[in-house]
């Protein structure tokens, strides 16, 4: 048809030209394009929808999208997609949501996952084909989603539309609790199920606030379910009990249970949920199954648990308690039943014996519990303090006594401590229990007095432990406070040093019957003892002087007074079983030196020799003649000494030790000189309160009474009553220090 | 009647020792025209004044109160003499010297017994409407309980002067009920007890409700307080 049809130039002829025309008409598409095209689209998407092979090649396919689009039937194309997903989404989820509930409710999840896992592997191959469309029409056209979005907003829609959505959730749901109650589902379905979800855009607006309502359901009725018939902790409960929600259990079984609550849940969104689920969900369960119940979980059984040292259960107790802002109430419950038991413990009966190491041992406990179970909280910790400084001033001397008796106690020779304890520990923790008493002035009183018996008796165990002690002390309170007792020890170190001195001036022959040791007390630091009158032997007598000259040499100007009292002496006496030392008081020794001469002496002659008075002579026989052990025999017979006895030297007297230490001062002795202690004491303080008192008004001028009571209180480190305060504002007014106003009798006034 | 007395008293001082006589007042100008007055005062003075001294004060003791209160027709028991000491500036109890007779008769302006008589009476009267004088007076009687060395009053001394000089105030009926249970811990009352017990009395309702240990009140009235409430059903009956 090229040929041309007019008449060619006879063969070589001259040059031909070639001339070229448009067409007459533009090819046109035939009728049927359009239409025939799309059906053949159609069928593919059928085909790959039934997961068959198409009967064209992909690549046709792909051509023939593309030759729509560009004959602008682009949007026809779109259509027919949309139309073709919705038909083919519709029929397939009908069908599934058609079995009923009962019906394996976990095979329609199933069901449901599998159509998922198909539809969007075939809108993938969907997508391949129909790119062109994609990346043009759809890309450029407002309004109009990309495929992708197009297809899966397709089946959202249906989901929506035909409530499938909530039955899905429903479902979903109903399988969790499933497991919740301890049976096994399938994991990876709900995985799938929820990554649908996600990828619908449906789990933050559906599944997720229905679950975690769902979960909240749960829990709550779980929780009241158990915290109804929760039974109380018993005390030989070595093992936590094990928790299942349907039979009783005790407070640390609920606590354990509550923990494996929390994992389980855990692990539940790691499996098959959404990470960000995750912290709304551990917070629902802990408001349902702690917050919501706090109190029970606390109140005694808190208390049974720490009497118990539960230490896991506790530490459990408070991991549970941080995440939902419950320690105020831990710690209320912590600090009532610290004063409560502290406060048992300083009204027991056998208050004496038992309270420093039970106090010990208490707080040990509660510190082993603050630092494992509660974490060193700093507001336990300060809550601890609190408590121990209320109930243990509830009884006001005796804290102060009784610990130093501890020390004491601790301190001689033969006390418990053995050699590899760790001393240091120890002392720490009795100085961590006198933190707490308020007065501790008394304290030094005591402390002063029995260091003196010690160091005095020579039953100190080591004097390297005496100073560690002092220097606690001394860090506890300042270097003023332990000034006494520093000095005290300082005169011991002095006075042996004397003594060796002493010993060796001593020409021989003066020494041979009697050994002579002196200690010099500072009288400022010592306690004050009562100066007492005795005739010494004569052997005892020269060596006292002798030691006094020599003194008196090397410190001039200063004067020595010989407490009787003190002083302690070992003597050998003969008797029918054999030689016994016995250990003596002086008073005690001077009145049996008597008796070396004599077998027998009256009342009246001991006393004209010895110079004592009634009171300690009869003190003196008594010990030596009424009591354990009796060197003396009295007569008449009895318990009490009467100025017209008669005493003999018990030659008869057994006993099995070689040495025998006759002890001079009964216990009623010693109760008579802590009261006269606590008496001086008292005495003290209301001397510095009268000092402060003036102090503050001299200051002032014009105080009113509330506010001077303010005031003192802030510079007394003691606590005082406010009767007694008011009884030393009376004697300032009696001193014309201070008056009262005239117009207002609450306000004082300083008399300058 | 008084009369008479006077005659006699005069003619008992000239027959008195000459040593230490009263001196006659100068007869200064200034005291010239009070002269006849001063005069008056003096001779009434001496009527009750205790001659037998020999320590040379011019004083009206206890015997001449007595004689006084008997003139003025005062009940020893009662308030009046006790106002009466006061009003005319009383060293101790029952003990007057010249000075304090002149000034506090002059202060009165009065010149004889009826005028005085009528005069203490007011006071009396006076006492119910105007507190402050009565705390003045109350405050002295504290001070003519007092032994001279001494700065406080004993209980017993209170038990038996407080019912007179406060009537019928119910606190300070309680507080003497008090004092006379616990006589043998309670010994001495001081001056800022004393002072007190009048503002106690002012302040503290029937009930005793408003009574806290916290307030300033002396230490002694906590254990008063104390005492009343578990009393108080007894006394209610």
């Amino acid at each position: 048809m090229w040929a041309s049809k007019r008449p060619g130039p006879p063969a070589g002829g001259p040059q031909k030209k070639l001339v070229i025309k448009g067409l007459k008409a533009l090819p046109t598409l035939p009728l049927s394009y359009k239409t025939d095209t799309l059906e053949r689209l159609r069928s593919a998407v059928h085909a790959i929808q039934q997961n068959q092979p198409t009967t064209q090649g992909l690549e046709e396919l792909y051509r023939d999208c593309e030759g729509l689009c560009l004959h602008k039937f682009a949007s026809d194309v779109y259509e027919m997609l949309q139309t073709e997903l919705e038909k083919y989404t519709r029929q397939q989820l009908l069908q599934i949501d058609r079995s009923p509930d009962t019906h394996a409710p976990a095979a329609i999840l199933d069901q449901t996952r599998k159509f998922w896992d198909d539809y969007t592997q075939q809108l993938t191959m969907v997508r391949c084909v129909f790119l062109y469309l994609d990346r043009t029409y759809a890309l450029q056209t407002t309004n109009v989603a990309s495929l992708w979005a197009m297809g899966l907003s397709v089946v959202r829609q249906h989901l929506v539309e035909t409530n499938m959505r909530s039955r899905l959730v429903r479902l979903f749901i109903n399988e969790v609790t499933s497991e919740r109650n301890g049976q096994l589902i399938d994991r990876p379905s709900l995985a799938s199920i929820a990554r649908m979800f996600i990828d619908l855009g449906l789990y933050a607006q559906s599944l997720q606030p229905s679950f975690i309502d769902a979960t909240r359901d749960y829990y709550r009725s779980e929780s009241l379910r158990m915290i109804n018939y929760l039974v109380p902790i018993k005390q030989s409960a070595g093992v936590s009990a094990e928790a299942r929600s349907s039979g009783p259990t005790d407070v640390p079984g609920y606590l354990n249970h509550v923990q494996r609550r929390l994992d389980e849940e855990t692990q539940r969104v790691a499996q098959y949920l959404k990470p960000s689920t995750k912290s709304t969900l551990l917070a629902t369960v802990l408001a349902e199954l702690v917050e919501k119940h706090t109190e029970k979980l606390l109140g005694p059984n808190f208390d049974a648990m720490v009497d118990a040292d539960m230490v896991s259960d506790l530490t459990n107790l408070y991991s549970l308690l941080l995440p939902v802002n419950k320690l105020d109430l831990l710690q209320q419950n912590w600090i009532s039943y610290i004063k409560k038991t502290g406060l048992r413990m300083m009204q027991a009966s056998d208050l004496e014996a038992t309270l420093i190491s039970g106090l010990l041992a208490f707080k040990r406990k509660l510190d082993n519990i603050l630092s494992i179970a509660f974490q060193n909280n700093a507001r336990l910790i300060g809550a601890l303090r609190e408590a121990f400084e209320m109930f243990i001033n509830t009884r006001r001397s005796k804290p102060a006594q009784l610990i130093a008796r501890h020390i004491d106690q601790c301190m001689r020779m033969g006390s418990k401590l053995a050699a590899d304890d760790d001393i240091d520990d120890i002392f720490d923790r009795i100085i961590m229990l006198f933190r707490f008493i308020q007065g501790k002035d008394l304290f030094e009183a005591y402390y002063r007095r029995d260091l003196a018996k010690r160091l005095l008796y020579n039953k100190t165990l080591s004097t390297d432990t005496e100073r560690l002690v002092l220097q606690k002390l001394k860090a506890e309170c300042g270097a003023g406070y332990t000034n006494r007792l520093e000095g005290m020890l300082h005169d011991m170190e002095l006075s042996l040093e004397l003594s060796s001195e002493f010993a060796q001036k001593q020409p021989e022959s003066a020494m041979n019957d009697i050994g002579f040791q002196g200690s010099v007390l500072t009288m400022a630091f010592w306690p004050t003892y009562e100066p007492m009158e005795l005739v010494l032997p004569r052997q005892a007598e020269e060596a006292q002087n002798a030691f006094t000259e020599l003194y008196a040499e090397k410190h001039k100007g200063r004067n020595l007074q010989w407490q009787h009292n003190l002083g302690t002496c070992l003597i050998n006496v003969e008797f029918n079983e054999g030689s016994k030392e016995l250990q003596l008081s002086h008073l005690q020794g001077t009145v049996i030196l008597m008796f070396a001469e004599q077998n027998e002496l009256t009342y009246s002659q001991i006393q004209q020799s010895t110079g004592l008075e009634n009171n300690e002579l009869q003190r003196t026989l008594q010990s030596l003649a009424c009591g354990k052990f009796r060197v003396l025999t009295k007569e008449p017979k009895g318990r009490d000494v009467d100025t017209s006895d008669t005493f003999h030297f018990n030659a008869k007297f057994k006993c099995p030790q070689a040495r025998v230490k006759i002890s001079q001062i009964a216990t009623k002795e010693i109760e008579k000189e802590s009261k006269e202690l606590e008496a001086h004491i008292h005495l003290d303080r209301m001397y510095r309160v009268d000092a402060a008192l003036v102090r503050i008004m001299k200051a002032r001028k014009t105080l009113e009474h509330s506010d001077l009571v303010t005031e003192l209180l802030k510079q007394l480190d003691f606590n005082v009553s406010t009767t007694e305060i008011k009884e030393r504002v009376d004697t300032l007014f009696e001193r014309d220090y201070v008056r009262r106003d005239d117009s207002n009798p609450s306000t004082y006034h300083y008399i300058a | 009647m008084v009369g008479t007395k006077r005659r006699a008293s005069k003619t008992a001082a000239t027959a008195a020792p000459k040593t230490k006589r009263p001196a006659k007042r100068p007869r200064t100008a200034a005291s010239k025209g009070k002269m006849a007055k001063g005069g008056d005062l003096q001779a009434w003075f001496i009527e009750y004044q205790d001659l037998d001294r020999t320590d040379g004060r011019v004083v009206i003791m206890p015997e001449g109160f007595e004689k006084l209160c008997d003139a003025l027709e005062f009940n020893l028991e009662e308030i009046e003499p006790m106002v009466l000491l006061w009003k005319l500036n009383g060293v101790e109890l029952a003990t007057i010297e010249f000075e304090g007779w002149e000034s506090g008769m002059r202060a009165m302006n009065v010149k004889d017994i009826k005028g005085l008589k009528a005069a203490i009476l007011s006071t009396v009267q006076e006492f119910e409407n105007d507190p402050v004088l009565f705390k003045t007076f109350y405050r002295k009687v504290f001070d003519y309980l007092r032994p001279e060395q001494q700065r406080s009053v004993s209980a017993e001394d209170a038990v038996a002067v407080l019912p007179v000089v406060t009537g019928n105030s119910w606190v300070f009926e309680k507080f003497v009920k008090y004092l006379q249970a616990n006589s043998d811990s309670i010994k001495v009352i001081s001056r800022d007890q004393w002072q007190s017990l009048l503002e106690l009395s002012k302040a503290l309702s029937p009930d005793l409700s408003n009574y806290s240990n916290e307030d300033a009140w002396p230490a002694m009235f906590d254990g008063f307080v104390d005492w009343a409430k578990n009393t108080k059903p007894e006394a209610a009956k």
